[in-house]
């Protein structure tokens, strides 16, 4: 009995122990299959960052950049890198005296009075004639003005033909300048910014000859002149006819190895000479758009081009490495991922630092990684201004800018530094559509002068996909930032862009009343600030204005101040060889009609759509009467038609006070009515528009930094990016005045030079500026006149806001054009589209309300 | 006693550590059910009593009211009951009619089994087109209408675009609801009906008081699944007519996925739960009925 017990119980204890065994081995089966399945939640360290998206906004850096800036006294904005210089062309100072014939320059100031009297020969040139046009005396040979004697044109004077280049270098350390040697002046064609250095002291130039009006664009030419040490003129070739590309634009110029001079233009070709310039090969790459030019660590000659895919709107970028330029072989590396693109320059380990609209980044070919370094605006750069770039082994940059308002350049060093080491500022991050989107100016400015807050700009468009999903998908990540808790929140938004009527949105963006005292808020139109109140609160503050119209010329449409459906009507019928506006066609049309007077047919506050009424079918049957698709064959310019009456009106932009003189140019007269978008209720069809709207997040960690640049931002001014009036009625008062300002005559000392009664003189040659089209159609800006101001400040005042959500008109607008098509085609009645289009933006307005 | 009692304490603990290792086991599913379903469900509660996700104030019941009193809403609820009503009924009396005849030794059977399955395996973006094509107002079948003297109809723009999504739900559905139910006519115990054919039972005596009993549990899922697919049914009708169709095949995920671009978490939220809530209902109403009807079925 015990042995049985003692058996069973053996047995019993050997299970048991099986059992444990198999425990063990499940227990490990478990875990093994717990962390197979959680390994796929890690994240994916190996996936290239994109070098498109901004990085995000807490990233914490390791290294700053510190500028330390000197000024420069070149003007150019073409330099060649060769070691630690940079080579420029210097042409300032040079004088621009016209000989296009032997002997004396033999120029007369021109005027219309004495055109086609005789060239006074024993006239000198000087400094103060240089570049009039000569005249010839009557009585023996005639000319017009600008042709001499035997009919010969004037060159342009402007960069000049017939004088000594002067080449000099600039130290990219520490930015001193010095003269290398005076070069032979160019015998044809005009220095186009292109240089290469040989090694034995030898230069090569590009230059540019455009052909003449008669035989168009396609006979322009380049050159490649060959100079020797001593600065003399040893080979040229024109490259033009090697390249066989009928519109050369040379993209760079530089050596190989074997000392072959390759020269490629920006659509691609590449043309390969010896070092005398003799013809070697050339070829064709797959590429639409060469950015840059440059040689890498090895000598070999490289290309960082672009090519766009029409079908998807989309821009991919690429490099080539000429590896042996005569047989044409190359490394391909597609797809870098960078737009934009403005300079390159290679370290000796094969590393590509790359200066492109926005960042410093560096790319390794055979890894096809790329890294972003610094954004240019963190070093107090702006890089639409950036003209030469130079990587240094140790990490420092060297950046020569320009001003262009003074012209004036500077090199800024980039000392790479411990980030622990500088100061640190709060961030205060600005979310933008693309980094163009707000004034850098304005961000370096405020940068610059703040001890306690740094801004930096986060974007989210794509740029390198132009495509309306692409621009869709940017406009859902604002919003998604805006509304993100995790901490990628910018402190201030672009707000225009977003759907400020989704609670969410509104909800999760500051209201501006908390942070205006009640003298800001009074010295903002009030119309400007309606776009962006919803239920009381302020979303934002617009930093300008812009007014849209229509205008006439009041013997057509008549002395009126608005114009009905029924006027626009009658004029087809009583002009009908005639087009009302330019570009005329049935979307247009639609647009023109329903775009201003959506509130016509929808009740904004109920919901409620009308688009089943009659006035929605007339404006259907009138728009069918117009073509599917306007004929582009047409070459006059707008400004044509409406100057000999082909149009007969004109859609209007105002957006400062000189805006009405170019309309009223265009009519050919000041009597020119001004009365807005046609309207279904006799009401005035002008719009104001705002523009750079910037707001506050509600989950920003730096409001007070945020409301601090806004207010900044808002009181700037940068001529050179923003446009329309200011939304400041004491900014807006100030640019009337400086509008109506003319430039005087002065002194020597800069003193104003008055008249026998006193007053000031005003300057013969003064400029505001112009505008032409290529049709030939020119005009000059004049100094503002009072009555101008008036009329501008009274088109202003009758502005309404235009309070439409660009989501919600693009809903609509694509349901009509969707719908309208069957109709425009003949294949449905007007009554069952206008039923089907109710019925749909009904359900729209249903749903949302 | 003593070796009991230490055979009853070592049962309790290998009854523990049972149930330790089954819960290893089932704990990467359980933690992927968690993170995909449970926790996000969880969420949505959370934003359907909230303003926003922003501030989350509580707002109470707040957001189901304004789902409730949106017509859009009301409009997508009755347009998506009546294509219900009437789309899952007919797939399920048209798939049963089928298994039944593809029952019957017909020649070519396999071959019309095949045909019927085939819209399983077509893209739904090729569906989407071969149904443009066809209902388009300059379509074929306008065309063929037009050719015996009746005017086009705007298929999709007018009250007969609802015909149009119910003829695509039954063509994409019927096959596989056929195919369930031809696999439960063959597990019917044929001596049943052998014995009822003995006693005289007549064909139609045998189908309603044998086989429709047998099939009643086919019959429920095949019903829940359909009913399930009239709610997917959205998929192609966005990709025929966009987010705004015409209303009359506005459905209720039009209603929510539109809201989910409008970024209305909130109203979102609650439209979901209340379209959960009902489905939860109408389930359990037919699987009570199921039980009911088929507890006295064998098996």
């Amino acid at each position: 009995m015990c042995d049985i017990i003692s058996l069973s119980t053996r047995n019993f204890m050997n299970e048991v122990n099986i059992l444990k065994n198999k425990k063990i081995i499940a227990v490990l089966a478990a875990m093994a299959m717990m962390m197979t399945s959680l390994s796929g939640c890690s994240g994916n360290k190996d996936t290239k960052e994109s070098p498109k998206k901004e990085s995000s906004v807490n990233e914490g850096s390791e290294f700053a950049y510190v500028p330390t800036v000197t000024e420069l006294t070149a003007t150019t904005d073409n330099y060649n890198v060769v070691g630690d210089k940079a080579y420029y062309i210097d042409l300032s100072g040079n004088n621009s005296v016209e000989a296009d014939w032997e002997g004396e320059a033999q120029v007369v100031e021109g005027t219309e009075e004495n055109e086609g009297t005789e060239v006074n020969e024993e006239t000198e040139a000087t400094e103060g004639n240089d570049g009039a046009d000569a005249t010839v005396e009557a009585g023996e040979k005639t000319a017009e003005i600008g042709e001499n004697a035997e009919g010969e044109e004037f060159g342009d004077s402007d960069d000049s033909l017939n004088d000594p280049l002067r080449l000099k270098s600039v130290n990219l350390k520490d930015g001193q300048e010095e003269d290398v040697c005076t070069l032979e002046a160019i015998p044809e064609g005009y220095f186009n910014g292109h240089i290469a250095l040989g090694d034995d002291g030898s230069m090569y130039l590009t230059a540019y000859l455009w052909g003449s009006e008669e035989d168009g664009a396609g006979d322009d030419k380049v050159f490649i002149y060959k100079y020797n040490a001593d600065g003399e003129i040893e080979a040229h070739i024109e490259f033009g006819s090697v390249l066989q590309s009928q519109y050369v634009s040379v993209a760079g110029i530089a050596f190989d190895s074997n000392q072959n001079v390759i020269v490629s233009d920006s659509e691609g070709n590449v043309g390969v000479v010896d070092k005398d310039l003799n013809f070697v090969t050339k070829s064709q790459l797959n590429a639409d758009n060469v950015f840059f030019m440059g040689v890498n660590e090895k000598n070999e000659p490289f290309i960082v081009y672009s090519n766009y895919d029409e079908a998807t709107s989309t821009v991919t970028s690429g490099m080539k490495i000429f590896k042996n330029a005569k047989a044409g072989e190359t490394e391909d590396y597609e797809d870098i991922s960078v737009s934009s693109l403005n300079c390159v320059s290679v370290l000796s380990d094969g590393t590509y630092v790359l200066q492109d609209y926005e960042n410093i980044s560096t790319y390794v070919p055979k890894d096809n990684k790329m890294e972003k370094i610094v954004s240019l605006l963190d070093c107090d750069i702006v890089s639409d201004t950036v003209r030469c770039f130079k990587a240094w082994e140790n990490g420092d940059y060297s950046i020569i800018n320009i001003d262009y308002e003074s012209g004036n350049s500077s090199l800024s060093y980039l000392t790479k530094t411990d980030a622990s080491q500088v100061v640190k500022k709060e961030d205060v991050v600005i979310g933008t559509m693309y980094s163009g989107s707000i004034s850098k100016q304005a961000i370096l400015a405020f940068n610059k002068q703040s001890d306690k807050y740094r801004v930096k700009v986060v974007t989210y468009l794509d740029t390198d996909d132009w495509s309306d999903e692409s621009y869709m998908d940017a406009i859902s990540d604002m919003t998604n930032a805006v509304l993100s808790t995790d901490g990628s929140c910018p402190d201030l938004m672009e707000i225009s862009l977003l759907n400020i009527n989704s609670g969410s949105v509104s909800d999760a963006i500051c209201d501006l009343n908390e942070y205006m005292d009640d003298s800001f808020k009074n010295n903002i139109f009030e119309s400007c600030l309606a776009g962006y109140n919803v239920n009381g609160k302020q979303l934002a503050i617009p930093k300008t204005f812009s007014v849209e119209t229509m205008a006439g010329k009041k013997d057509i449409i008549g002395d009126v101040d608005h114009l009905s459906f029924e006027d626009v009507e009658a004029l087809v019928d009583k002009y009908p060889d005639c087009e009302i506006i330019d570009y005329m066609d049935q979307a247009t049309m639609l647009q023109l009609f329903l775009y201003f007077n959506l509130d016509k047919f929808i009740d904004y506050s109920t919901g409620e759509c009308n688009f089943d009424n009659d006035e929605f079918k007339s404006v259907l049957k009138f728009a069918a009467r117009f073509p599917e698709e306007y004929d582009y064959d047409s070459r006059d310019s707008s400004a044509s038609k409406l100057a000999n009456g082909t149009s007969l009106m004109e859609m209007a932009y105002l957006m400062d006070f000189r805006s009405m003189q170019e309309v009223m140019a265009h009519f050919g007269t000041e009597d020119v009515a001004f009365v807005g978008y046609p309207t279904f209720d006799g009401s005035c069809g002008t719009f104001l528009t705002t523009n750079d709207a910037l707001g506050i997040c509600e989950n920003s960690d730096s409001k007070e930094g945020a409301w601090e640049f806004l207010k900044f931002y808002l009181g700037y001014k940068d001529e050179s990016s923003s446009y329309g009036f200011s939304s400041f009625k004491d900014e807006f008062e100030k640019a009337a005045k400086e509008a109506c300002e003319h430039e005087y005559v002065k002194d020597e000392n800069g003193e104003l030079v008055l008249d026998e009664n006193g007053e000031p003189i005003i300057a013969e040659d003064e400029s505001y500026g112009g505008v032409s089209y290529e049709d030939g159609w020119t005009y000059e800006y004049h100094a503002v006149s009072e009555e101008e101001v008036e009329l501008t400040k009274e088109i202003i005042n009758k502005a309404r806001p235009l309070n439409l959500n660009i989501i919600v008109i693009q809903k609509i607008f694509g349901i009509i054009s969707e719908e309208v098509q069957p109709f425009f085609k003949g294949q449905k009645s007007v009554d069952d589209v206008s039923s089907v289009v109710q019925n749909r933006v009904q359900l729209y307005f249903k749903e949302n309300s | 006693m003593k070796r009991l009692k230490l055979g009853f304490n070592k049962q309790s603990k290998h009854m523990k550590k049972t149930k330790l290792t089954s819960g290893l086991f089932i704990a990467p599913s359980f933690v992927g059910v968690s993170i995909f379903f449970l926790i996000p469900f969880c969420v949505i509660i959370y934003y359907a009593f909230v303003s926003s996700p922003v501030n989350g104030v509580f707002v109470g019941f707040d957001n189901f009211k304004k789902v409730l009193g949106n017509a859009a809403f009301q409009s997508a609820v009755k347009n998506t009951g009546v294509f219900s009503a009437i789309s899952v009924p007919l797939a399920v009396v048209l798939s049963l009619l089928l298994a039944l005849v593809l029952n019957m030794k017909l020649p070519l059977r396999s071959q019309f089994r095949t045909a019927f399955l085939s819209p399983m395996m077509v893209p739904v973006a090729s569906i989407v087109l071969i149904w443009q094509v066809l209902f388009h107002y300059n379509g074929s079948v306008n065309e063929i209408l037009m050719k015996f003297g009746f005017d086009k109809i705007d298929w999709f723009k007018s009250q007969y675009a609802i015909i149009v999504v119910v003829i695509l739900f039954l063509w994409k559905n019927l096959g596989y609801n056929m195919i369930l139910f031809m696999a439960a006519i063959g597990s019917i115990p044929q001596d049943m009906i052998e014995v009822a054919r003995l006693e005289s039972a007549t064909e139609l005596q045998i189908f309603f008081r044998i086989k429709l009993r047998y099939l009643s549990p086919a019959i429920m899922f095949v019903t829940i699944m359909s009913l399930i697919n009239s709610f997917k049914i959205f998929r192609e009708v966005y990709l025929l007519t966009t987010d705004y169709p015409y209303d009359a095949i506005y459905m209720l995920q039009h209603f929510m996925n539109n809201k989910f671009k409008n970024l209305d978490y909130q109203i979102l939220s609650a439209s979901a739960i209340i379209m959960s809530l009902v489905m939860a209902v109408i389930i359990a109403i037919l699987l009570i009925g199921e039980s009911r009807f088929g507890k006295d079925v064998e098996g």
